[in-house]
């Protein structure tokens, strides 16, 4: 069936708490008429009554530690931070307190708890609502990173999500929200660390999560035009990080380009990097590039955002700077 | 009076082990035979004691990082948290935890935590699991006068309210907030909570056990029409009723309750006074409970270690 990936967890919210009644939702305006900022979670309420779907106050870090602490104690919370960048609000909660517990309490914790949250530029809406942030959390052990580049894999890795033990953080790409594409019906789920071969080609590498792999799935299209045969990677999860999905293609192509929408330092593009670095020097037959944002705030205004996101000409470009090393 | 003096010596025991072991430990310390950090809950033995003593395994606690004192005032096995003292696998944590990260689900203990203020959202979503699943239990945090000034203390005595979850926030002042003699505006930090609409009541720590035994502030802090026991005559605050109410029930009548405990300016060493002649005599025995008279932080600032903290 087709729909979109805002369509698809909002289905598989459906399924997962009709399937477990200790699936809770909790965050800001969950549980209003429209069903949250992007409508994620209309008609859950519902559905499932207001003692499930929780509206909160805004207090990022009493949301994501109750959720939490809900979770060690045995619900299966998936909580929402709004938009990612209120990270910074409620990040001891993240690296100090969920992300531990498992690890410091000697296993005797389990923590289910999925942190739903939106991610990425694209939408104009400026420095404090349009980051990345995903290296910061794929760099935190104890917790999943998930990153959805369509529907189908969207309730795959969710569903996966929800029934995981251990914190999994899922950032949706506000940008792709409204993407469609085929999405199986019934249960399905994705396993967390097996990155998706998208394109199959030969010539080049191109490894993208989240928008980034949807930015390299159209590249490699318009590079097959030109006679270039590119395979693109999706990731799906930061962490685990599908390594050898990413050093046999390599081995395949010998060159890499690595596209990422975070800031160039500390990115998930510098750890592939440095993966190919380490693990895979002997297959390299040319440096390998990355293509990220550039290391500013992200603009409000349209058209300086639409240059600052990794584009299909900037990934082109790399490709044929790489390809003609 | 519906405490028994059999139930009395039995608190009055884990006080004795609270102490005795926290003055074990620090002595370890000292030797350098523990790694790490080692925070002493000496002197605020009332406290843990009376907040747990009627609470089972069922019901959850969120600590801080003076923590030893509510594991064992939970039920934690002595040896299980000595090794974990230690870092030793056999451990209560397998030794990954220490003593900043001690914890027992088993329990409920949810763990000490080395962030000040860490606790309570942990305590308001173990909250939020009783509430969601209706099995009565209550949640409470530990707050110190340091903790008191953190935001998350303040988001979570709100969230509990806006959910009506089955909490209680414990605060704890011992004055000091790390090594800086706590500065509040007006030295009562338990108060705050009201501005959420808590009730809150305090006492000095000698009488602790008498006036914030925690049976009327769970109770209240529990769903309406819970009935644990059957009959909820007994519980009645111990000797001193809160002005015009009873122990913690919101003012609000609706969210969950408070409770806090000031340490008195008269209160030294974290005497136990009870309510009954035979168990005050016992408490009073000076053999029984040496050192009651020694100012508890002299001695740990004149060494300058980090238990001060």
């Amino acid at each position: 069936m087709k729909m979109s990936i805002r369509e698809a967890i909002n289905q598989t919210l459906h399924q997962e708490m009709a399937r477990d009644e200790r699936v809770i939702v909790l965050g800001e305006d969950v549980a209003s008429d429209q069903g949250g900022v992007y409508g994620i979670t209309e008609g859950l309420p519902a559905k499932f009554g207001v003692h499930r779907v929780i509206d909160t106050p805004i207090t990022e870090s009493a949301i994501v530690g109750a959720a939490g602490g809900a979770a060690l104690t045995g619900l299966r919370p998936v909580a929402e931070l709004m938009f990612v960048d209120f990270l910074g609000v409620c990040l001891d909660q993240i690296l100090n307190q969920i992300a531990k517990f498992r690890y410091m309490f000697g296993g005797q914790a389990r923590t289910p708890v999925v942190i739903r949250t939106m991610i990425g530029a694209g939408t104009g809406t400026g420095p404090q609502h349009s980051q990345i942030l995903y290296p910061l959390l794929a760099a935190i052990p104890g917790i999943k990173v998930v990153t959805p580049a369509n529907a189908a894999d969207a309730k795959g890795l969710l569903t996966t999500a929800i029934r995981d033990d251990d914190p999994v953080i899922f950032c949706e790409h506000k940008a792709l929200y409204m993407d469609e594409c085929e999405v199986p019906e019934g249960e399905y789920l994705l396993p967390f660390g097996q990155a998706r071969t998208a394109v199959q080609g030969s010539d080049i590498t191109i490894v993208g999560m989240s928008r980034t792999a949807v930015i390299a799935e159209q590249a490699a299209a318009q590079l097959a035009q030109k006679g270039v045969s590119a395979e693109v990677i999706d990731l799906r999860t930061l962490s685990p990080l599908d390594e050898s999905t990413i050093l046999e293609s390599l081995a395949k192509t010998g060159r890499l380009v690595v596209v990422d929408e975070s800031n160039p330092y500390c990115s998930m593009a510098s750890e592939i990097a440095g993966l190919a670095v380490e693990q895979g020097f002997d297959t390299l037959d040319a440096p390998v590039k990355r293509v990220t944002s550039p290391h500013t705030p992200v603009p409000a205004t349209p058209c300086l955002e639409a240059e600052y996101v990794p584009s299909v000409e900037r990934v082109m470009a790399a490709v044929e700077e790489t390809l003609s090393y | 009076m519906d405490i028994s003096p059999e139930k009395l010596a039995d608190a009055y025991r884990l006080m004795k082990t609270i102490r005795e072991f926290e003055e074990r430990m620090r002595s370890e310390y000292q030797q350098g035979k523990l790694p790490g950090f080692i925070h002493i809950y000496r002197n605020q033995e009332a406290v843990a004691v009376a907040a747990c003593l009627d609470m089972t395994n069922e019901d959850y606690i969120a600590s801080t990082h003076r923590g030893h004192g509510h594991c064992i005032a939970k039920g934690c096995e002595i040896e299980a948290m000595l090794l974990e003292l230690a870092c030793k696998e056999d451990g209560l944590c397998n030794g990954k935890g220490g003593s900043m990260h001690i914890a027992d689900m088993s329990k409920g203990m949810l763990g000490a935590n080395a962030i000040v203020g860490g606790g309570p959202p942990i305590a308001a979503g173990a909250a939020l699991t009783a509430k969601t699943l209706g099995n009565g239990a209550v949640s409470m945090a530990f707050i110190g006068d340091g903790a008191s000034d953190q935001g998350t203390v303040a988001e979570s005595l709100n969230l509990a309210v806006v959910l009506q979850l089955p909490m209680i926030f414990m605060y704890e002042n011992n004055r000091y907030a790390e090594f800086t003699k706590s500065p509040k505006p007006d030295g009562r930090i338990a108060e705050r909570a009201g501005a959420f609409r808590y009730a809150s009541r305090g006492s000095g720590w000698q009488r602790l056990l008498c006036d914030v035994r925690c049976v009327p502030a769970r109770d209240h802090a529990r769903p309406r029409g819970w009935r644990p026991h059957g009959n909820r005559s007994g519980v009645q605050p111990l000797l001193r009723p809160l002005r015009g109410r009873s122990s913690g029930v919101p003012r609000s009548g609706r969210a969950g309750a408070g409770a806090r405990c000031e340490r008195s300016d008269t209160a030294i060493s974290g005497g136990f006074a009870c309510c009954s002649a035979e168990c005050r005599d016992h408490c009073r025995d000076r053999r029984r409970y040496p050192g009651r008279d020694r100012p508890w932080l002299r001695d740990d600032i004149r060494s300058r270690r980090p238990d001060t903290g």
